[in-house]
């Protein structure tokens, strides 16, 4: 590898930080907001449920997310503040659906002592100002004038230091907040303040309330009529007002997340740390209150957001586990549960550790992941691309093409599979015991190929060959009608709709019927220059059976027409460029924008966006799928459309967020496909590859398909056994509350299955904190090593740990040897044929022996001190790299001769390490606490014992992302042909469920993408007017540095996204041709 | 004694956390994890100076550390590295005692203080690219005000312009780089510089009841960083004063010698703040990481701590007037502020994360067994005070008071049994404490009489014993007692008519004084008492001062304003109205914040100590200091004159590691802004880097001089012995010896040899 990294995201942030609802993309549309960390989602209310609007990228982790709706407007806006101070008001623009930003700034302040318990982001109801506690001791005001606009910010001087939580009370006639802090007695209050804009300065509040709940740690402002609060504790809940004062005890918990359910304020949902799910209501006659109520609804994941939205459904963020969209039921269900789940949004986060494995042995990288947090806990197995889960398959040689028909135009079910050959056709159907059965259609024929077939208006059928085109009823299946092509002619090409059929034959002859009842009419013919290619002419205007616009692909000038129907007249001609003839076009639409799609024969795929009016082409991109022609076909998937590109490399292609994505299809040659929805096999594609037919369902599209395997306990460390085909993980069992019977364990897991197979409880108080696959010199067996640490309450760290070796037996984890340690093993490594544990500050080496009775034992041969906590460690040859707590990287040196490890060189930063990775001999990767990344080089070559000894640093940047762990691999098949397919890659986890891939380049193309990355810095403005810059900047509490060695791939690959133009500007500022940029970009696509 | 459990619980745990749920929180509680401070070791030693290293200094991003010392340089050394970057000839003409950087300056502008009373600013900026050796640079200003030694700086977060000097001549000046840059030089005919912010020339008091009056000689300073307008001051007196900069009257001259300002609050343990200690003196004053406490380091005593009142919640300040340090010892005074339950009780409090409460009544219960076992059979005295400090000071709130009151008196008893400086102060606390949980306890009114004859108290110990002897007239141990604090008595009595010292007498009167106008105070309550008695009361008193100030240093006092100080106090003790307020303050504790306004100005009031730190011993240079380690400001640090640095738990004060860092005297404790770093300095040419790299944890740990004694208690016990000895020599004389200590007047200075000052 290099020091030249591209860093990419390929699984994006999921866990849910914050949410809102409001009006905001219109003041007729209810909107559910949500941030993930490092973006945010725009969704929309309807009837059938959530449909997503935009997503992006926020250059800033998400301290705040509000709604507001300022003095005169008619929907809400957006303000978002970022754990690095900056903050921004941001609008819904109707006409680009796109996010203008009202208003931005930095509210940093030179002096003041962050907050211990993060910041808190609060905006009055009456809109008169945002609050906000970034610093002890300080609240920094921002006030609106009249007009909505914001004012020069200000401080306020807070008295109460340790605050909790602050909030602005409702009805107040002089802006007033309420503040729940602790006193240095640990005793915990609320006192109220109104905010004086004139004076900038507090005035005493209406009331105040001492000495609450030990675990008062939530304020829930209360909306007019009632006003006041309710303070939200571990054991009580307390309404207070000026005027009122309820508690209510309540059973033991924390309560992490709260929604509020009326306008009036009177019922909340409370979300607690075990994941149950409480209605508060507050009781109240008129105006006065009388009591607090509390119900437990039931269970969802453990919450850290919840947005009520409508009609009893909730929406329920989560960090810990899968969001969730539920219902809560009038009546218990038979679990006595009134909660129940509509859909869950899959969050990968908090990614622990993970492992990379290829369990189908196709060469392409799967990543398992330990996610997910207490009772949430699970495994996830990440794969690039869309998978095929096989029905039913039959051999079958020589197929050219496949249609799925119904029996009648109304039926939801398909009936008939058509399947072409060279020279016959046959039809199959399902039979009564469901089996796929060989059946006839008496007015096809079947003794030639068939070139298309459809479904056609009036209960009929078409079937087009190369001489005839034939209208058969699909009651009788007799036929009604049949069109001859002239003699001589014979038909090349087809196509057909439910009432329409385009043809071309021989000489240039393009011929358009339409279908009427038991009628075949040929209403135009038109006679082009050259040969046609492909054709299409599937309906995406508003009619979906009959098209007003044929696409046609041509021979010899290589170039695509769109003509008119029923006229035939030509209205774009768009040359293609290079001598690849077009195999075939298609005509779609994805989320309410055209396409016209446009396979070559070398595996390339042109793609434009289309004017449906005009015919106008616009917005032209190439993407090369794979190396073989391509055959598109549409089919549906949870009800959205989506295209299947066939060939060597068979692609889906769809539409998110507006863009165009391509995602392969794990399987690895496929030649034709069709969808078939038959009642025995619902939602399923028919697909035609190596000799058989297959019929199987499709995963949800989505480029990287994920697997759950829900543990329902904690699992923290994974690792693979490709001998045994295993994997061993270290997990500990759900501590829902009573944290004594915590139990930890280590488990043996087919890799196939996911089944446990063997498990092996660890003792009280013990921890499995690394997990192994390795094999010793001078044995030939592989074995599973664990390190674990004996973790006492009474202990300030562990002073005891073991080293486990097991082997698999028979399925079994067997126990082979044992070694106590004095402390925790934090990492374990295969190194020279012996084991490199760190254990607390220390890195020890093992020798495997062989004692004379024939077992074996761990044997220490020597160690090395000198670390705070060794806690992540990576080897490469005699090399050890050790990521320190707080002493950043290290570069150790185990020397043979003598038996010991020394110490090479060290990085002398004080970085706090959360991850290292070895990148190349001389280059090493870290990650630390305060998200950057960074690279350092081993110096060789230095003049003096002090250069060599030190580790300089020659990459930083910002990632924004707590990273828990690299791996070496890939999740893309790595084709040998292609230059990405020489482009080494490390995989990152992340805290909040990314999965990320740092690439190293060469230097050229490195060069190359740097220029454009700051190129499109000026073309791509951050949302709310962030700078790319200042975020991907190195950051922590000692130092800021511009990033360096670092591109950012999500920023690089959002140049495909950019509209015509845009590119164009890019490419005049580089002096690189669009395609040419496109290209590049696209190629680096691939890697993830 | 290792099987008490750590507060910050096992880093283990946090580890784990901070895999799922990164936070600031953790980080903090990573950096000084006792896990980590129980394996601090020298890391390396920073060699550069050649003379004692009196100032240390962090920047703001903890990027570099800046050095003054007796060689009269400022050298900045960059943190990765650990490299001097910067060595700066100051010109100045005596040690250095401070140095610190200017914020938001880039690290750029560097101020330091001297033994030759003046302030220099220097822009580093214009070092860069000379030679290296040739840093004699012009400083940017120069500030020559001062007239005494100037011992402390301070800065405020955030504020590039000015910097505070805090000077033995009494006053704390204010130097604003935007009005001038330099005094006008020395001998012109300009008019003396306006910087005095504090004039506290005639500000020190002699005790709590005293009105200030000769110079307080200023040795500290610190700026709070969460509340910047609250400034910090200690100097030759017991009490160091919060003002609030806000409420300071505008920058003077120091022409006129102006009575000292009203300050926000004094802070003083009870039993410092009587008259008595002349040569009693904080070395350190230093507000806590959130600003919430502050941490005040005596020459001759220990390290205490305290609650900041920032006026918003009264109950955790413990805040006293005169009359209530006599509420201590006093038997007839009943409890009347009684067994307000503590606060937190009253609300359900055992959290259910909290680990489940049983256990820990249970290990407390252990805890006070040990402790009990130690006492009897007189072993392991320290630790099982220890084991008493973690059950009262950990866990007060979730044991039984029947539990909190065997503990409290097992603690006395033990305290009693150690022996060392203030242990039968605290004892009285801790029977007082027992009392209020049960006034009839045998044991706290035994153990008081037993403490109170310690401190030599014996009419008041013959109180309580004869009380506790009613309650257990059998025991014959009470019998004894009740005895031999007779024959103290009448020894006292007998030494009394002979001896006509100032000094006993002196004492005695006072505290008689104070009884019967702390009798007044609370008869104010029931208004049973004649306007006439009051006064003749204070004529006495005023008659006693008077006396006791003509042998003292009544020479340098004006009457006038001592006079005036006097009459504020008779017409307070004469007015019903301002003293009940003060009562009210004290013992309710629920004063709003109008009356709190009021009480800042009525300086009668001192918060007392929350907890004290006990081991070190600072009697030999008045520059030591104690710190706060971490972000979290969990452990406390101080420099002792054996060359040992000592940390301890801030909760429990039990003593964490003790760590040898200088051949002879360490004094300058700073600890890194975010990381696990401390810099220490003292005697020694070099400045020590520590951060946690032993490979085991332990108490002690080889420093420079090679591993240290293991036995701790015998380093403390003889610490204890150096500060008592001290209560008679001011300075140590072994010290004097060993350094050539030169004479403190004006103008002999010999830079390069180290003053023990």
């Amino acid at each position: 590898m290099s020091s030249w990294n591209y860093v990419v995201t390929a699984h994006k942030p999921t866990s849910v930080t914050h949410s809102c609802v409001g009006n905001f993309t219109s003041p007729q549309e209810l909107n559910l907001i949500v941030a993930k960390c490092t973006r945010i989602e725009i969704h929309l209310l309807t009837p059938q449920g959530l449909q997503p609007m935009l997503d992006v990228p926020i250059y800033g982790r998400i301290a705040t997310l509000e709604l507001f709706r300022p003095h005169g407007e008619a929907q809400d806006f957006l303000f978002i503040a970022t754990e690095r101070y900056k903050f921004c008001v941001l609008q819904w623009d109707p006409e680009s659906s796109e996010l203008i930003t009202r208003a931005m700034g930095d509210v940093s302040d030179r002096i003041g002592r962050p907050t211990d318990n993060g910041q808190i982001g609060i905006i009055d109801p009456d809109c008169r100002l945002i609050g906000l506690h970034l610093y002890d001791g300080l609240f920094k005001v921002i006030p609106f004038d009249n007009k909505g606009q914001l004012k020069e910010a200000f401080n306020i001087r807070l008295e109460e230091l340790q605050v909790l939580d602050i909030k602005f009370l409702f009805g107040c006639a002089k802006p007033t907040i309420a503040v729940l802090y602790q006193d240095n007695k640990d005793a915990r209050h609320v006192k109220t303040y109104e905010v004086s804009l004139k004076d900038k300065d507090f005035v005493e509040g209406p009331w105040s309330q001492n000495s609450l709940d030990n675990g008062a740690d939530l304020l829930i402002p209360v909306p007019p009529p009632l006003c006041g609060v309710l303070i939200i504790g571990e054991e009580t809940i307390v309404y207070c007002s000026a005027s009122a004062f309820k508690a209510i005890p309540i059973r033991p918990s924390i309560t992490k997340a709260y929604g509020r359910v009326d306008v009036d304020g009177s019922r909340y949902l409370l979300g607690d740390h075990a994941g149950m799910i409480h209605l508060l209501v507050i009781t109240h006659e008129k105006e006065k209150v009388t009591g607090l109520k509390i119900e437990l609804l039931g269970e969802t994941s453990i919450a850290s957001t919840i947005s009520y939205l409508d009609n009893a459904v909730v929406f329920v963020g989560s960090s810990y586990g899968d969001s969730q969209l539920v219902k809560l039921n009038l009546h218990p269900d038979a679990k006595g549960s009134y909660v129940e789940v509509l859909e869950r949004y899959i969050n990968l986060g908090p990614i622990v550790d993970f492992c990379v494995v290829d369990l189908e042995r196709q060469g392409q990288g799967q990543v398992v992941t330990c996610s997910g947090a207490f009772k949430d806990g699970s495994l996830r197995v990440v794969r690039n691309g869309i998978g095929i889960n096989e029905q039913a398959s039959v051999e079958l040689q020589g197929i050219k093409g496949m249609w799925s028909l119904k029996s009648s135009i109304d039926e939801a079910f398909d009936t008939f599979l058509v399947v072409s050959f060279i020279s016959e056709t046959r039809i199959l159907a399902m039979n009564l015991e469901d089996e796929l059965e060989e059946t006839e259609i008496e007015g096809f024929l079947s003794q030639v190929q068939t070139l298309f077939c459809h479904d056609a208006v009036y209960n009929q059928l078409v079937q087009v060959t190369s001489n005839s085109v034939r209208l058969v009823s699909s009651t009788t299946r007799e036929l009604r009608d049949e069109w001859h092509a002239p003699a001589g002619f014979t038909v090349n090409v087809a196509t057909a709709n439910a009432s329409q059929v385009l043809l071309a034959t021989g000489g240039g002859h393009l011929v358009y019927l339409e279908i009427g009842d038991g009628k075949l009419t040929e209403v135009q013919h038109a006679l082009l220059e050259y040969e046609v290619s492909c054709l299409d002419i599937n309906p995406i205007g508003d009619n979906p059976n009959y098209s007003q616009l044929a696409a046609v692909g041509m021979w010899t000038d290589i170039s695509v027409r769109i003509f008119s129907l029923p006229e035939l007249t030509l209205i774009t001609k768009e040359q293609l460029g290079g001598e690849i003839i077009p195999r075939s076009v298609l005509l779609c639409a994805f989320e309410g924008i055209s396409y016209l799609l446009c396979a070559l024969g070398d595996g390339h795929l042109l793609n434009f966006q289309m004017d449906t009016t005009t015919g106008q082409l616009k917005d032209r991109k190439k993407v090369s799928l794979g190396t073989q022609p391509i055959t598109l076909r549409t089919f549906s998937s949870k009800s959205a459309t989506h295209v299947f590109a066939a060939s060597d490399r068979p692609t889906v292609i769809y539409s998110s967020n507006k863009k165009l994505l391509y995602s392969n299809v794990n399987l690895k040659e496929v030649s034709h496909m069709c969808p078939f929805n038959s009642a025995a096999f619902p939602d399923s594609l028919a697909i035609a590859r190596e000799g058989e037919l297959t019929i199987g369902t499709i995963d949800d599209i989505q480029k990287l398909h994920i697997r759950t395997i829900p543990l329902g306990e904690h699992a923290r460390r994974i690792c693979h056994q490709e001998q045994t085909r295993t994997f061993g993980i270290c997990s500990l069992g759900n501590q829902s509350n009573s944290e004594e019977s915590e139990m930890h364990f280590v488990r043996l897991l087919d890799d196939q299955t996911f089944e446990f197979m063997s498990t092996y409880p660890l003792d009280s108080f013990e921890y499995g904190c690394s997990i192994l696959s390795c094999s010793f010199t001078e044995d030939k067996n592989v074995y599973y090593c664990v390190g674990t640490a004996y973790v006492l309450p009474e202990e300030n760290e562990p002073t005891k740990g073991r080293i486990l070796v097991f082997i698999v037996e028979d399925g079994r984890l067997q126990l082979i040897a044992e070694k106590e340690t004095k402390g925790a093993v934090y990492s374990l490594n295969a190194f020279n044929g012996k084991l490199l544990a760190a254990i607390n500050q220390k890195i020890q080496l093992y020798k495997w022996m062989l004692r004379d009775d024939g077992t074996r034992e761990l044997q220490s041969e020597c160690g090395h001190h000198g670390h705070i906590l060794a806690l992540y460690v990576q080897t490469r040859g005699d090399f050890i790299v050790v990521g320190d707590l707080m002493k950043s990287i290290s570069l150790l040196l185990y020397k043979h001769e003598e038996g010991a490890i020394e110490e090479r060189a060290r990085d002398y930063n004080a970085n706090w390490m959360s991850a290292v990775e070895i990148l190349d001999d001389d280059i090493y990767l870290g990650a630390e606490n305060n998200f950057n990344l960074l690279t350092v080089k081993k110096n060789s070559e230095g003049a003096t014992d002090e250069e060599r000894g030190r580790l300089e640093v020659v990459g930083e940047y910002h990632l924004g992302e707590f990273v828990n762990r690299f791996r070496h691999g890939s999740l893309v098949m790595r084709l040998p042909d292609s230059e990405i397919g020489q482009i080494p890659t490390v995989i990152f986890g992340t805290v909040n469920g990314v999965i990320g891939v740092i690439a190293s380049l060469p230097q050229e193309q490195y060069t190359f993408l740097e220029k454009l990355q700051s190129s499109l810095r000026k073309v791509i403005k951050g949302v709310g007017g962030l700078s790319h810059e200042q975020w991907r900047s190195f950051n922590n509490e000692k130092r800021t540095a511009e990033a360096r060695n670092f591109l950012d791939g999500d920023l690089i690959e959002s140049f495909l996204d950019l509209s015509r133009n845009k590119m164009e500007d890019i490419s005049k500022s580089m002096n690189v041709q669009v395609e040419e940029l496109c290209k590049r970009v696209e190629e680096l696509t691939r890697l993830h | 004694m290792d099987n008490l459990s750590f507060h910050d619980g096992n880093i283990f745990n946090l580890l784990h956390t901070r895999s799922q749920d990164p936070s600031h929180e953790v980080d903090q509680r990573m950096q000084f994890h006792s896990s980590l401070v129980r394996r601090l070791s020298q890391e390396q030693e920073l060699e550069g100076h050649q003379g004692c290293v009196n100032a240390l200094a962090w920047n703001s991003n903890g990027s570099l550390l800046i050095s003054g010392s007796d060689d009269l340089r400022i050298n900045i050394w960059n943190y990765s590295s650990r490299k001097l970057l910067h060595s700066i000839d100051t010109g100045h003409t005596a040690n250095i005692f401070c140095t610190k950087f200017v914020p938001e300056t880039s690290d750029e502008l560097v101020v330091s203080g001297a033994g030759d009373a003046e302030v220099r600013l220097f822009n580093t900026s214009r070092l860069s690219g000379r030679a290296e050796d040739d840093n004699a640079i012009i400083p940017s200003a120069l500030y020559q005000c001062h007239t005494r030694r100037v011992k402390k700086l301070a800065v405020e977060p955030g504020n590039p312009n000015v910097v505070w000097s805090a000077s033995e001549d009494g006053t704390l000046r204010q130097h604003d780089f935007r009005e001038s840059t330099s005094c006008p030089p020395a001998g012109t005919a300009h008019q003396e510089c306006r910087s005095v912010l504090l004039d506290l020339r005639s500000g020190a008091k002699r005790a709590l009841a005293d009105p200030p009056k000769q110079t307080l000689s200023l040795k500290s300073c610190d700026i709070s960083a969460t509340r910047p307008h609250l400034l910090l001051v200690g100097g030759s007196d017991a009490f160091a004063r919060l003002y609030d900069r806000r409420m300071l009257p505008p920058l003077a001259s120091s022409r006129k010698r102006m009575p000292p300002p009203p300050c926000v609050n004094y802070f003083c343990p009870m039993h410092l703040s009587e008259r008595g200690r002349t040569n009693l003196h904080l070395t350190h004053v230093t507000f806590s990481p959130n600003g919430e406490e502050v941490l005040l380091s005596y020459s001759g005593e220990h390290v205490y701590l305290m609650n900041v009142n920032n006026g918003i919640c009264s109950t955790g300040i413990m805040q006293y007037t005169p009359g209530d340090v006599d509420n201590l010892f006093s038997f007839s005074n009943n409890l009347h502020d009684v067994e307000s339950p503590p606060q937190v009780s009253t609300t359900p409090q055992n959290g259910f994360h909290r680990s489940s409460n049983a256990a820990t009544v249970k290990k407390c219960t252990e805890l006070v067994e040990i402790a009990k076992w130690s006492l009897e059979e007189g072993t392991d005295v320290f630790y099982a005070i220890e084991a008493a400090n973690e059950v009262l000071d950990a866990h007060s709130n979730d044991i039984e008071s029947a539990l909190r009151h065997e503990c409290l008196c097992t603690r006395a008893a033990l305290l009693l049994k150690r022996k060392w400086k203030n242990d039968a102060h605290m004892a009285v606390r801790d029977c007082h404490n027992a009392r209020r949980i049960d006034a009839s306890s045998f044991k706290a009114h035994y153990y008081m009489s037993e403490a109170l004859q310690q401190l030599g108290k014996c009419k008041e110990a013959l109180d309580f014993a004869t009380a506790a002897q009613h309650m257990n007239p059998s025991d014959a141990d009470i019998v004894a007692k009740v005895e031999s604090i007779k024959r103290d008595l009448q020894a006292a009595g007998a030494e009394k008519n002979e001896e006509t010292g100032a000094g006993t007498t002196r004492v005695l009167s006072l505290s008689d004084i104070l009884y019967r106008s702390e009798a007044n105070s609370d008869s104010s309550h029931d208004m049973s008492r004649s306007e006439r008695e009051d006064s003749d009361y204070d004529e006495e008193l005023e008659l006693d001062i008077q006396t006791s100030l003509s042998d003292d240093e009544g020479r340098d006092t004006d009457s006038n304003s001592m006079r005036g100080s006097l009459n504020l106090r008779i017409h307070r003790v004469g007015d019903d109205k301002p003293m009940e307020n003060t009562v009210d303050n004290a013992s309710s504790g629920t004063a709003s914040s109008s009356q709190n306004d009021r009480t800042s100005y009525q300086p009668e009031g001192a918060i007392d100590m929350k907890r004290r730190y006990v081991g070190h011993c600072n009697v030999g240079t008045d520059i030591k200091q104690a710190s706060f380690l971490g972000q979290r400001g969990e452990y406390i640090a101080s420099g002792s004159d054996d060359g040992r640095w000592f940390i301890w738990e801030k909760q429990t004060g039990r003593l964490m590691k003790v760590l040898v860092g200088d051949e002879s005297v360490l004094n300058c404790i700073q600890c890194h802004p975010f990381d696990s770093v401390v810099a220490t300095s003292g005697i020694d040419n070099t400045i020590k880097i520590w951060s946690p790299t032993a490979s085991v944890p332990s108490i002690v740990a080889g420093g420079s001089a090679g591993p240290a004694t293991a036995n701790v208690v015998e380093v403390m016990e003889s610490n204890q012995q150096k500060l008592s000895r001290n209560r008679e020599n001011p300075l140590s004389v072994e010290l004097m010896q060993r350094f050539r200590m030169q004479e403190f007047a004006e103008g002999n200075f010999h830079p390069f040899e180290c003053t023990q000052s």
